[in-house]
């Protein structure tokens, strides 16, 4: 089961409206000359900033779930692993491909392990997220 | 190396999930957190998987993460007093390696993660 997600264009107001949400504080994520200087070609994206992708994206990471017959009521994250490649700033064009790349039921929970890639408008894979997310049934949660 | 959080507000929350678009009930309105057996609304663990990069920042200034891995271990809640605990590790070649935890004022750890960075060096 894939899902692909609609080109997603990075933008600075973005990136600054999720950093102060979180309270980072570096100013790379609010000046372009202080991220420039330390090396970017803009503002860069936080590390966790891909959900952003995921969830405000035209074809939403709950749409997935749905095609998937997941309730996200009923569903915790379990893991999160991210792994960096490239740069991702401002001014980028992000796609992504979702996967799930295993299922494995235990009691009354369904462990999903959900693979993303994103790839830049360069074709240059930038960032993978493997999440674990576990699919509690109704009764799991008392 | 630990960094204290401000408690979590409800409006925090609400911020948060509009920045990053994540709507589900269970983070956004309480009464259906409630029903399913939530005791408020629930903190997604990304938010606090993303305080532990803004602790990153502060401990290892200019760092650029390669992994970033996060074990979410136990619900958190609006009103939690978290804390975000750091040891590093020994570094590889180039690349550093912090473990992390946050832990809530009862003692009770939420999460567990690794991390490993580069130094960014400045070019400009």
């Amino acid at each position: 089961m894939e899902h692909r997600y609609t080109p997603f264009s990075i933008e600075r107001g973005k990136i600054r409206e999720f950093a102060l949400a979180l309270g980072l504080t570096d100013s790379i994520y609010f000046e372009v000359e202080t991220a420039m200087k330390k090396g970017y070609r803009d503002i860069p994206a936080p590390p966790t900033f891909s959900t952003v992708i995921d969830f405000w994206n035209r074809e939403p990471y709950y749409d997935f779930f749905d095609s998937l017959g997941l309730d996200p009521k009923e569903v915790l994250h379990g893991e999160q692993s991210y792994y960096f490649f490239e740069d991702m700033c401002a001014g980028d064009v992000v796609t992504g491909n979702v996967r799930v790349k295993e299922v494995i039921s235990k009691k009354n929970k369904d462990f999903y392990s959900i693979e993303t890639s994103y790839i830049n408008q360069h074709h240059q894979k930038v960032r993978a997220s493997v999440a674990t997310l576990i699919h509690l049934q109704p009764e799991g949660f008392k | 190396m630990r960094m204290d959080l401000e408690d979590i507000s409800a409006i925090d929350l609400v911020k948060y999930c509009g920045a990053s678009g994540d709507f589900n009930p269970v983070h956004t309105v309480p009464k259906e957190a409630e029903q399913m057996g939530h005791p408020d609304v629930l903190v997604p663990g990304l938010m606090t998987m993303g305080w532990v990069a803004r602790a990153m920042e502060t401990w290892f200034p200019g760092c650029r993460m390669t992994t970033f891995q996060s074990r979410f271990l136990a619900p958190v809640y609006p009103g939690e007093k978290l804390k975000v605990v750091g040891e590093a590790g020994e570094s590889k070649g180039h690349i550093g390696r912090c473990e992390l935890k946050v832990i809530n004022g009862a003692g009770d750890v939420k999460l567990k993660g690794i991390c490993e960075f580069m130094d960014r060096k400045e070019t400009g």
